[in-house]
C-alpha cells in the first residue's frame, strides 16, 4: 500500500469532511421553525426580547456571515454554544454524551458483533439442520423487532430488577468504584441487551451467507481432505475469508449507531448522544447539530479509512497504488 | 458431547428445578409473619438520689452541637439535657445503663460503674436519624439553574428550592411575603417600603440582609437579562433604608397582587462577593453566573449535584430560617417520557411524579399498593384556536364569519370529551379564566358552554347562507372580504392607536375580492399535543353531520410556529386555518388577556384576535388598582372572547400526579399545582 495512496485519501477524508460540514450547515437553517421562539416561551415575553436573544445567538447576521463564522470557528476547535443549554459550550455537552452513549455502544456492539458471528457460524457450518433453521429464526425475529418495543417489553418484565432509567441511581454517593460499576450495570443492562439482540441478526446473516460461499471453495475441500478438524478448518480457513465483508458492515454500523441510539436512549432515559440529537432537532439548536454533523461525519469518514487500510492487512491480493 | 452425557446433564438440570420449585412454594405458601402487639410499659417509681453523679453531654455525632431536650435514664433515674446540652444524675452507687433518647435521633445506650461517692463523666454522641432521600421525576431537560437565563418551568421550581424571594406563593396561590415581613403601599402605588426578615441566611453563614436584596435588584436592572425583563421592568429603582429595609420604587402603578406575582419570580441568587463590585458587573457576568458550581443559596434546600441531562441533587439546608426540611436529600430525576417515568416510580426508584401523569395510567398507579394518584385542577387550557387574521393573502376569510365559529362550538360535545379523552380528569369550563384557586374571582361565572346540538349548527349555517351546493358533503358560501394590510412603523412593528385598533394602510391599497369558500379546514395540533388530536376525532362526526369538514394533521413544533408566525415578523405570517392546543394561564388573568391582545400580533398570539374594546380593556386591567374594578374589567373580558370566539374552550384538564403513599407522608396538594410544589418538599416525611 503506497504512501500517496494514504495521503490521496487522507486529502479527500478532509475535502469530504468539509463538504459535509457546509452541505449541513444549509440544510439545517433551511429547516422551517425558529429557535428562539421554540425555546423562549413564556409570559412576558415580548418581541423585543426575541429580538435580543437573536442576537446572542448570532441569529441576527446573514447566513453567508454565520457560515463564515461557523467554519472558522470550527477549524480553531470552537463548536460554539448550544442554544438549548446556554451557557455550555457544544464541545462539553457532546463530550459527556458521547461518553455516556460509547458506555451502552461498546458493549452492546462488541456483544452483538460476537453473538452475531458465533450464531452465523455454527449456523452455517450447521446448514440444513434444525439447529441452522433455530438460529435463523431467532436472529431474524430479533432483528425485525422495533428497538423501542423489545425496550418496553423488557421494562415490563424485569423494570423491578434492573433499573429503567438513567445511568446510574440519581442521588445515591457510591462508596466505591465497585458499588459505581455495580449500579451502572444494573442501568444499563437493559438497554445493552435490547440493542445486543436486535442488532445481531445482521451479523449473523452477513457471517452465515460469507461463509456458506467460503465453504464451497476448493481450498475448504482441501482443507477437509486433509482430516483437520471442524474447528481448525472454520478458525484458519473458514472465518478469515468470511471477515472481509463483516469488517465494511462494522464500520458502516459505527457511525450509524451512535445516532441511531435514539430510540433505544428514549425508552430508557440514556442521557447519550441519540436523545441529544433528537431534541436538538425539535429545538433547531443549531451548534448542537452542527457539531454532532461532525462528530458523525468524521467517525464515518475515518471508519471507513481505516477499513480501506485494513482490507489490505487483512487480504494480501489487494493492493493500492 | 455423548447422549449418555446429555440425558445426565438434563436429568440434573430437572432436579435442580424441581428443588427450586418446592423450596419457592413452600416460602410462598407461609403465613406473613404478624407483628406482636408491644406490651404497654408499667412506670416504674423514680428512685431516691445517692451521693454519686453521673454527668456529661450529649451531642449531635456528625456536627458536634448539643442536643438540647434530649432524655437521659440510668436504671429509672431520669434528667433532661439543657440548652448546652449537658445532662446530671445524683445516684446511687451501683452499674448502670445509660439511655439518652430524642427524636429525631438514634438511641444511645452506655454501661457506667458508679462504684464510688464521685462525679462520672459520660459524654453521648447521638446519631440522627436518616431523614430519607425523596425523589421527584419528570420529563423536561433544565437547562440553566440561573433564574436570569432558566426557561424550564421545572428549573424554576429547582431554583425556588434554593433561593428566596421577596414575595412567594401560598398555598392557596396568592401571593404573601417570603423575604418581606412588612409592607407599606403609597396610596399611588409607586412606593413600596418593605421591612426584610432578619433571620434569613446565606449558605456559607453570611447574612441576606438589605444590602444583599439591593446589589441583587441593581445588578438585575443594570443588566436587564432577557428572560428576566418582563418581571423587572416595572421596578424604577431601589434603594436601603435600614439594614433591613428596602425602598422599590415603581415606574407606573400596577395592581399590588400583580407585583407581589411578578417579584415571586424575582430571585436574590447573586452576591458582590462572586460577582464584584456592581459598576463592574456586567450582562454576560450574570447569564454566566452557575449557582450549582458556587453552591451559594439560602433558601431551604442547598446544591449537592447536578448531573447533567440525568439528575439534579438537592439537601436540606440545616440552618434554614423556617427550620430544616423534613427529608435529608430531594433529588429531581429526568426520565425520557412519561410512561417510564410512571414505570420507575412503580419500580420504587421514584417517590412522585412532577408532571401531569398520562390518563390512561392512572388505573395502573391506583391498583399497586403503595402508591396514590393526586388529582387538582390545573391552570391549563385545551382550546381551539381560529385564525383571525385580515391583513394578508393568507386571509381566512370562511373562518372570520361568526357563525361558523358558532357551529364548531354547537358541535362540541365537551361532556364527550371529558370522559372519553381525558377519562373524566378534566374540568368543564368554557370560559379563558379557570375556576380555581385564587383565579376563581377574576372567573365570569355567567358564562356557559354551548350546548351540544348539531341541529343548531345546521340551522345557524343554512340561515346565513351555507349550504352544500356540489354535494360533496361540506358547505359553501360565496363570500366577498378585503385584505387591509397593516401600516408598519420605521422598525416594521405593529402600530395600535389610541382607540385600540390595529393602524391599516390606506384604504385605497385595501384589497376586496369575492370567492366561493367551503368549509373545509386544516386542523393542525402540535406533536406533543396526542390528546388534543383525540378532541378533534370525537368532535369530527359532529361537524361533518353539520357539513363542516375537517383534516386533521400532527405537526411538528417549530414547523407550526414558523406557519403561524412565520420566519419574518412582526405581524406574523398567519398562514393556517384552526390549531388545537393549549395553554398554561401562569399566575395572573393577565397574561392569557396579553396572549388575546393585538400587542402580541407577532408576539404570543395565536389566533391574531384584534377586537379594539378587548385591546383597551387590557391596557385598563395592567393598570387597574382597585381590584373589585380589575376583577369587573376580567370578567367582561372573558364575555366578550365568549361572544367573538376567537378560542372556543374545550377543557381544563386536571392536575394528575403519581406519588409513593406508603414511605412518605405530608404530601400538600395546592391547588393549580397540585403537590409538586415547595411546601410538599420542605413538609413531605419519611413515614415512622
Amino acid at each position: 500500500m503506497g504512501r500517496t495512496y494514504i495521503l490521496k485519501r487522507t486529502v479527500e477524508t478532509f475535502v469530504t469532511l468539509f463538504l459535509v460540514l457546509s452541505f449541513s450547515f444549509f440544510l439545517f437553517h433551511i429547516l422551517p421553525g425558529d429557535p428562539v421562539r421554540t425555546l423562549v416561551r413564556g409570559p412576558n415575553i415580548t418581541r423585543e426580547i426575541m429580538d435580543k436573544y437573536m442576537v446572542l445567538f448570532g441569529l441576527d447576521k446573514p447566513l453567508h456571515v454565520q457560515f463564515y463564522k461557523y467554519i472558522t470557528e470550527t477549524f480553531k476547535g470552537n463548536l460554539g454554544v448550544s442554544f438549548m443549554f446556554t451557557p455550555r459550550t457544544v464541545s462539553e455537552i457532546l463530550l459527556s454524551r458521547l461518553y455516556n452513549t460509547l458506555i451502552l455502544l461498546v458493549p452492546a456492539t462488541i456483544g452483538s458483533i460476537l453473538l452475531g458471528m458465533l450464531l452465523g457460524v455454527i449456523s452455517s457450518w450447521k446448514r440444513g439442520t434444525k439447529t441452522d433453521l433455530t438460529l435463523q429464526i431467532f436472529s431474524i425475529l430479533f432483528w425485525s423487532m422495533p428497538t423501542f418495543w423489545l425496550g418496553m417489553i423488557f421494562i415490563v418484565f424485569f423494570g423491578r430488577t434492573f433499573s429503567t432509567g438513567g445511568m446510574v441511581t440519581a442521588g445515591l454517593v457510591h462508596p466505591d468504584f465497585l458499588s459505581y460499576l455495580n449500579d451502572l450495570f444494573r442501568h444499563m443492562f437493559l438497554p445493552s441487551l435490547t440493542l445486543m439482540l436486535i442488532m445481531h441478526g445482521q451479523y449473523f446473516l452477513v457471517m452465515r451467507s460469507q461463509l456458506t460461499d467460503v465453504s464451497t471453495e476448493n481450498f475448504m475441500l482441501t482443507a477437509k481432505a486433509k482430516g483437520l478438524t471442524s474447528y481448525r478448518i472454520l478458525r484458519h480457513h473458514g472465518v478469515p475469508n468470511a471477515m472481509l465483508p463483516m469488517i465494511t458492515l462494522i464500520s458502516l454500523n459505527l457511525a450509524f449507531l451512535v445516532a441511531g441510539f435514539i430510540t433505544i436512549e428514549t425508552v430508557f432515559s440514556w442521557p447519550g448522544l441519540g436523545e441529544l440529537i433528537y431534541k436538538a432537532i425539535l429545538f433547531r439548536d443549531y451548534p448542537i447539530l452542527q457539531g454532532t454533523m461532525l462528530l458523525l461525519a468524521g467517525v464515518m469518514l475515518g471508519t471507513s479509512f481505516i477499513a480501506d487500510i485494513l482490507y489490505a492487512y487483512l487480504d494480501p491480493r489487494i493492493r493500492y497504488g | 458431547m455423548s447422549p449418555t452425557s446429555t440425558k445426565v446433564i438434563a436429568a440434573v438440570i430437572a432436579v435442580v428445578i424441581i428443588i427450586a420449585a418446592i423450596i419457592g412454594i413452600y416460602y410462598i405458601s407461609m403465613p406473613p409473619p404478624t407483628p406482636t402487639p408491644t406490651p404497654t410499659p408499667t412506670p416504674t417509681p423514680t428512685p431516691p438520689p445517692g451521693p454519686a453523679t453521673i454527668t456529661g453531654k450529649v451531642t449531635d455525632v456528625k456536627t458536634g452541637a448539643a442536643v438540647s431536650g434530649a432524655t437521659v435514664t440510668a436504671n429509672g433515674y431520669r434528667a433532661t439535657t439543657g440548652p448546652d446540652g449537658v445532662y446530671s444524675l445524683s445516684v446511687k452507687v451501683g452499674k448502670y445503663t445509660l439511655t439518652a433518647t430524642i427524636e429525631g435521633y438514634k438511641t444511645e445506650t452506655a454501661s457506667v460503674d458508679a462504684s464510688g461517692e464521685k462525679t462520672y463523666t459520660v459524654p453521648v454522641s447521638l446519631m440522627p436519624v436518616p431523614r430519607g432521600t425523596f425523589r421527584v421525576g419528570w420529563t423536561t431537560e433544565i437547562n440553566s439553574l440561573n433564574p436570569s437565563t432558566c426557561w424550564s418551568t421545572e428549573g424554576v421550581l429547582v431554583i425556588d428550592a434554593m433561593f428566596d424571594t421577596l414575595y412567594t406563593m401560598s398555598r392557596e396561590f396568592e401571593a404573601i411575603p417570603d423575604l418581606v415581613k412588612s409592607e407599606k403601599i403609597s396610596a399611588d402605588f409607586l412606593t413600596w417600603d418593605l421591612e426584610l426578615v432578619q433571620d434569613a441566611m446565606w449558605s456559607d453563614g453570611a447574612k441576606l440582609d438589605a444590602d444583599s436584596v439591593i446589589y441583587n435588584f441593581e445588578v438585575l436592572l443594570k443588566t436587564m437579562p432577557p428572560m428576566m425583563t418582563g418581571y423587572l421592568e416595572f421596578i424604577d429603582s431601589i434603594e436601603k433604608t435600614g439594614d433591613y429595609s428596602i425602598r422599590i420604587n415603581m415606574k407606573y402603578a400596577m395592581p399590588a397582587s400583580l407585583v407581589k406575582i411578578l417579584l415571586a419570580e424575582d430571585f436574590v441568587f447573586l452576591r458582590e462577593k462572586e460577582l464584584g463590585p456592581l459598576d463592574k458587573v456586567e450582562l454576560d457576568d450574570v447569564t454566566n453566573y452557575a449557582p450549582e458550581e458556587t453552591k451559594i443559596t439560602n433558601g431551604a434546600f442547598k446544591m449537592i449535584e447536578w448531573k447533567k441531562g440525568e439528575y439534579i441533587s438537592l439537601g436540606a439546608n440545616e440552618n434554614y430560617r423556617k427550620g430544616s426540611p423534613n427529608i435529608e436529600k430531594l433529588v429531581f430525576i429526568r426520565y425520557a417520557n412519561e410512561e417510564a417515568m410512571v414505570e420507575a416510580l412503580l419500580a420504587g426508584e421514584l417517590d412522585m411524579t412532577y408532571e401531569r401523569i398520562p390518563v390512561t395510567m392512572v388505573k395502573l398507579i391506583q391498583s399497586k399498593i403503595g402508591f396514590g394518584v393526586a388529582v387538582q385542577k390545573s391552570h391549563w387550557l385545551n382550546n381551539i384556536i381560529f385564525n383571525m387574521h385580515d391583513w394578508n393573502e393568507y386571509i381566512r376569510p370562511a373562518l372570520l364569519q361568526p357563525e361558523v365559529r358558532k357551529a364548531f362550538a354547537y358541535c362540541m360535545d365537551y361532556e364527550k370529551i371529558i370522559d372519553l379523552v381525558w377519562l373524566g380528569y378534566a374540568e368543564a369550563n368554557p370560559s379563558i379564566i379557570c375556576n380555581a384557586g385564587r383565579f376563581a374571582k377574576y372567573h365570569n361565572k355567567e358564562l356557559e358552554y354551548f350546548p351540544f346540538n348539531v341541529t343548531k349548527a345546521k340551522e345557524i349555517l343554512k340561515e346565513n347562507g351555507w349550504v352544500d351546493t356540489n354535494g360533496n358533503g361540506w358547505r359553501d358560501k360565496e363570500l366577498t372580504y378585503t385584505i387591509k394590510p397593516l401600516a408598519l412603523d420605521e422598525e416594521g412593528n405593529i402600530q395600535i392607536d389610541d382607540e385600540g385598533r390595529l393602524v391599516r394602510v390606506p384604504e385605497d391599497q385595501w384589497i376586496t375580492k369575492t370567492e366561493r369558500f367551503e368549509l373545509d379546514f386544516e386542523v393542525w395540533i402540535e406533536t406533543s399535543y396526542a390528546m388534543e388530536l383525540k378532541c378533534f376525532e370525537v368532535m369530527k362526526p359532529s361537524l361533518n353531520e353539520a357539513g363542516i369538514n375537517i383534516r386533521v394533521q400532527l405537526l411538528e413544533g417549530s414547523t407550526l410556529y414558523d406557519r403561524i408566525w412565520g420566519p419574518d415578523p412582526p405581524y406574523a405570517l398567519s398562514d393556517y386555518d384552526i390549531i388545537g392546543w393549549g395553554w398554561d394561564i401562569e399566575e395572573d388573568p393577565t397574561y392569557i388577556m396579553d396572549w388575546l391582545s393585538a400587542y402580541q400580533i407577532g408576539g404570543w398570539s395565536d389566533s391574531c384576535y384584534h377586537e379594539p374594546e378587548f385591546n383597551l380593556l387590557h391596557l385598563a386591567e395592567k393598570r387597574e388598582i382597585d381590584e373589585d374594578k380589575r376583577i369587573e374589567i376580567i370578567k367582561e373580558m372573558q364575555a366578550m372572547v365568549y361572544r367573538d370566539l376567537p378560542y372556543i374552550i374545550m377543557c381544563w384538564p386536571d392536575q394528575v400526579q403519581g406519588y409513593n403513599i406508603e414511605k412518605f407522608e405530608g404530601y400538600v396538594n395546592m391547588p393549580l399545582k397540585g403537590i409538586a410544589n415547595e411546601y410538599t418538599f420542605e413538609e413531605v416525611r419519611l413515614i415512622g
